[in-house]
């Protein structure tokens, strides 16, 4: 039947795609870093100022947050708070076990946004 | 450990969406996957027609194991444990802790209820239809009435009006999705409740005046929306078939189902198009320029998003519509060919919901179980899980964008191979159908692009002007 080598092929191509792209997930071995990063919270921030960090699952993660108000820094998913005052800035350390993208907010009276994103990508 | 690690933070966050970005080469080898197999696919109706008269069932009755199944007594005890749900959801909502994460109501209507059973109705079957509470309860009333008939007023004495079709369910609809996207208060409680309360009159005063099945298959969003997905689903009742063959039926699809149908893909692609920085800035730029409005600003700018989506689907789909109509040689109306292949676009809205909800619904639905212990927030331990914290290493980034990928392009097979069969019959030969065809595709693999091109977008949480006060919450 003429419909037989269509399907052979159409699985073949189904199957060469398939490991394309197991391939272009593939895990790239590294060893477990240490990432460190400052965030500064300021009185006149501007919308979109919200930083990108990105580490490697598994990295130790320590978060500087110097601040102008008193707020209270909150990581997203991990669940991690601190507070922070001006002259005394917050420092978060934690192990990026789970991967995904993280929004870091501070909580400040009456109000709280994102200064930051924290993307843990897979090893 | 962090060195300041305190209890969750319960002031907010509820609905949020952890997902990844997928990386550049997976979105393309899924742009890629798409428009080979559509090629392919179009390749393989060229030489084969399926049957489009009768697609292959199996009733799963045949068989003693789900004979039984069948026998044992589980509709009523889930119909029950429903209205249970919806008395708690209630009870939490007006008397219980107003801190979303803390109380049973928005996560089980925004997670285990609106993502849930749409997941159920669409990869199993119509769940909705059998554990309806509010329709349920009204059986409850009919058969009291049946007992009783001089005593309490009979339902169903109005009979719905044809010209008005299911265009009540689309305002609803659209209403609903207006509070699940725009709503400032939508993770609130008591806010959520209340309008769980009005919604609760609305159904049973439908119910009483037109009868509950009228009711449920003209004028109830829920029942509607659910349903379409349901007939993507490979069960329907006990026969199994094959999937998305339940979206070949359009003897009974109107006009306003149409433009229903449409507003439900389109809301779906507003949600994830809301997490965009496109969205971001376009709401940043809005919220510069209409200083007019004041505190209200960001519900006006979002209100007008809202609308203008499913504005934007209608337009393109009557043009689609329109341009295969010419090249099927005219022999359709071009209102009939939107009638018909309306619901071919089902499997790739299902695709992108499944695709955007999956790790939102593994994790944050892990709220589910300390709330199941503790519903109103008080302190309570009823099932030992008060002190459970949502585990967010369940999903890996990996399996995540996989799933993602692999759902939305088998959906766009799916809804190529259920539009070729609808051409199938409604045109007079197979080249007339393959011709009428091209436009469809390319509206398909347009509306997939633009499924994978959200999902490959950063998640970025709405920030314009000022600090945002505590009550603007912004569920996924």
């Amino acid at each position: 039947m003429r419909r037989q080598p269509r399907a052979a092929r159409i699985a073949a191509l189904a199957g060469a795609a398939l490991v394309a792209a197991l391939q272009l997930c593939a895990p790239a071995p590294a060893q477990a870093a240490a990432a460190s990063f400052d965030l500064v919270v300021s009185a006149a921030q501007h919308p979109g100022d919200a930083q990108v960090m990105v580490v490697q699952q598994g990295d130790e993660v320590t978060l500087k947050v110097t601040t102008e108000l008193p707020v209270e820094v909150h990581v997203h998913g991990y669940e991690i708070e601190e507070a922070a005052a001006p002259g005394k800035p917050a420092s978060v350390h934690f192990r990026a076990h789970a991967t995904g993208r993280f929004p870091v907010e501070i909580h400040l009276k009456g109000g709280h946004r994102v200064i930051g994103y924290l993307e843990v990508h897979p090893r | 450990m962090a060195s300041g690690w305190t209890a969750p933070a319960s002031a907010h966050g509820f609905g949020q969406r952890y997902d990844l970005p997928i990386p550049l080469g997976l979105w393309m080898t899924g742009a890629a996957a798409a428009v080979v197999l559509t090629f392919v696919f179009v390749a393989i109706f060229m030489r084969w027609s399926p049957s489009v008269e009768r697609h292959p069932r199996v009733d799963l009755l045949r068989w003693p194991a789900f004979r039984r199944l069948a026998r044992v007594p589980l509709g009523a005890p889930v119909q029950m444990l429903c209205v249970g749900l919806l008395a708690l959801t209630l009870v939490a909502g007006f008397f219980g802790d107003q801190t979303p994460t803390r109380n049973l109501a928005p996560t089980l209507i925004w997670i285990d209820w609106w993502v849930g059973v749409a997941y159920l109705s669409a990869l199993v079957g119509n769940v909705w239809s059998i554990v309806n509470p509010w329709s349920t309860v009204f059986a409850g009333y009919e058969r009291l009435q049946r007992a009783w008939p001089h005593r309490l007023p009979a339902p169903g004495r109005l009979r719905w009006p044809q010209r008005l079709a299911a265009w009540p369910a689309v305002i609803l609809f659209m209403t609903f999705a207006w509070i699940e996207l725009v709503f400032e208060g939508r993770a609130i409680p008591l806010q959520l409740v209340l309008l769980a309360t009005v919604y609760t009159v609305i159904v049973w005063c439908g119910m009483f005046a037109f009868g509950r099945t009228v009711w449920l298959r003209h004028g109830d969003p829920f029942a509607i929306a659910f349903g379409v997905f349901a007939r993507f689903a490979p069960l329907e009742g006990w026969r199994l078939r094959p999937v998305g063959a339940g979206l070949l039926r359009t003897e009974d699809v109107t006009p306003s189902l149409v433009v229903f149908v449409l507003v439900m893909l389109s809301t779906v692609t507003f949600d994830g198009f809301t997490a965009t920085p496109v969205w971001g800035r376009i709401e940043n730029a809005l919220y510069d320029a209409l200083p007019a409005f004041g505190n209200a600003r960001l519900s006006v700018i979002d209100t007008l998003g809202l609308v203008s989506f499913p504005l934007l689907f209608v337009l393109a789909y009557r043009g689609f519509a329109r341009i295969t109509a010419a090249c099927a040689g005219g022999a359709l109306a071009a209102s009939e060919v939107s009638r018909v292949f309306v619901l071919s676009l089902v499997p790739i809205a299902i695709a992108y919901h499944l695709a955007h909800y999956f790790t939102y619904l593994l994790i944050q639905g892990q709220l589910t179980i300390r709330l199941a212990s503790d519903p109103l927030g008080m302190g309570w331990n009823l099932f030992g899980t008060a002190r459970y914290r949502p585990d967010i290493d369940l999903v890996g980034a990996r399996f995540a964008w996989l799933t993602a990928v692999a759902a939305i392009v088998i959906g766009h097979v799916v809804a190529v191979c259920v539009a070729h069969m609808v051409a199938l019959r409604v045109f007079a030969n197979r080249t007339a159908a393959l011709r009428s065809q091209l436009p469809m595709l390319v509206l398909m693999v347009g509306y997939t692009l633009v499924s994978l091109w959200i999902i490959a977008q950063p998640i970025v949480e709405t920030n314009p002007g000022a600090y945002l006060p505590d009550s603007k919450e912004k569920p996924a």
